[in-house]
């Protein structure tokens, strides 16, 4: 009992090991915040990482360019960019994102049977909101059937026992999307839960 | 030493009534589905504020159609303890037509909550493969009071083993699983007991071995989470 009052009141927002009727069982501090766009405690500002398709690697710059240009762009249009939190900080793309998948083939969006395009669960999630992989146009009907782009699930966060959400998205757009009113107010917004437009 | 000893005692056993009587309302971080907060359905129709849900089986151990019947009938068809009509009709709940299977990505995606039963979840984080089930929060969008952010979706994975049976332990599962859709949380240490879906003896809280619907603090908190109140 001491050890779990000097646990609430020294440090409530600490991890805590409770002990109680002899079972001993963790809380740990989550790492989401709901408060913002972001979801992860840990990111201060909005960071993008950029997967190229193979194809494409010779184009890899200005592909990183254009992406970081929309994001500015849709920073000054979204009427919502404020409100989600995510005018904090220099907006950066960084090429290459955790885990490094490729996407292949359709994907679903919402996770069913744990699907995911990225490293799926981790203890800390990257500081990436989004994982922006950029496909071939060439491989785009493979890979998007008729849609302008397709999402799924990156990277998860625990919640609690048995319960994760998802704290990264991935975005999944062909080349010839950027650049494009489209892409940014339609697909980068929704990749971001802002609301597309 | 007792003197000091005394007032932390009664200031943690006060913590821990309160703690108590919260129970599955702890705080800022309670993830819910975004269309908990409004309705604009009719009595015969969904709206887009409401809560539709497809199921879908993955074994012949329990079919789509049976689980389906069960599901609809825990969650809307026991009056007093289902959540349907929960906050003031809020949460809405609409079993869709057909299998989740059977919707194109398009019209999947306008689908708020899955419930899909398998033998095992080998590629779900935190199902434990044939353990647990387990619930998947995805699309974080902007709450449109711009208070904080939500999910559009919820994807549930029963295990087979827990619903095969369609009776109490499977009504157990369904209800604390949609809690968890709904913004409730489990219990945060062992021995963290009250009479509530969430906290009931599949926590080894036997002495609430007969809770596995949602009850009236149950139902308080999603209304909580619904008004943003939390």
């Amino acid at each position: 009992m001491i050890r779990l009052a000097a646990c609430v009141l020294v440090a409530s927002q600490l991890s805590c090991t409770f002990s109680v009727d002899g079972h001993t069982h963790d809380e740990p501090e989550t790492v989401l915040d709901m408060s913002t766009a972001l979801l992860v405690k840990s990111r201060d500002r909005l960071a993008v990482c950029l997967q190229i398709d193979p194809l494409l690697a010779e184009h890899t710059q200005v592909v990183a360019a254009r992406l970081h240009a929309d994001l500015v762009a849709l920073a000054d249009a979204h009427p919502d960019w404020q409100a989600s939190g995510l005018d904090h900080g220099e907006i950066s793309v960084e090429v290459g994102c955790p885990g490094g998948a490729i996407v292949d083939g359709p994907i679903s969006a919402k996770g069913a049977g744990g699907v995911v395009l990225g490293p799926g669960l981790l203890e800390e999630p990257s500081p990436f909101r989004t994982h922006v992989h950029v496909i071939a146009d060439s491989r785009a009907t493979a890979v998007l059937g008729d849609e302008p782009y397709a999402r799924a699930l990156a990277e998860l966060a625990q919640v609690d026992e048995h319960r994760v959400a998802e704290v990264s998205t991935a975005l999944v757009v062909p080349a010839s999307a950027l650049g494009s009113e489209a892409f940014r107010m339609q697909a980068l917004a929704d990749s971001l839960g802002l609301q597309p437009r | 030493m007792t003197r000091f000893m005394l007032p932390a005692l009664a200031l943690l056993l006060l913590i821990v009534a309160v703690a108590g009587a919260s129970h599955s309302h702890n705080g800022s971080v309670q993830l819910h589905i975004s269309t908990i907060h409004d309705n604009n359905g009719t009595s015969t129709a969904p709206g887009s504020l409401d809560e539709e849900y497809c199921i879908q089986s993955h074994t012949s151990e329990v079919s789509t159609t049976a689980l389906g019947d069960y599901i609809e009938t825990m969650l809307t068809k026991r009056p007093g303890k289902h959540w349907d009509g929960a906050a003031s009709w809020r949460v809405d709940l609409w079993r869709t037509a057909k299998p989740c299977n059977q919707y194109t990505s398009a019209e999947r995606a306008a689908i708020e909550v899955e419930y899909h039963v398998a033998t095992a979840w080998p590629s779900v984080p935190l199902c434990g493969n044939t353990t647990y089930s387990c619930t998947v929060l995805s699309k974080p969008t902007l709450d449109p009071l711009k208070k904080h952010q939500h999910y559009d979706w919820a994807v549930i994975h029963f295990q087979s083993r827990h619903v095969r049976g369609l009776d109490e332990r499977a009504r157990n599962f369904i209800n604390h699983e949609t809690g968890h859709v709904l913004g409730l949380a489990d219990p945060r240490w062992a021995g963290d007991c009250s009479e509530s879906v969430m906290h009931n003896a599949l926590y080894g809280c036997n002495q609430f071995a007969y809770v596995t619907y949602p009850t009236a603090s149950d139902l308080a908190s999603v209304a909580r989470i619904a008004a943003r109140q939390n």
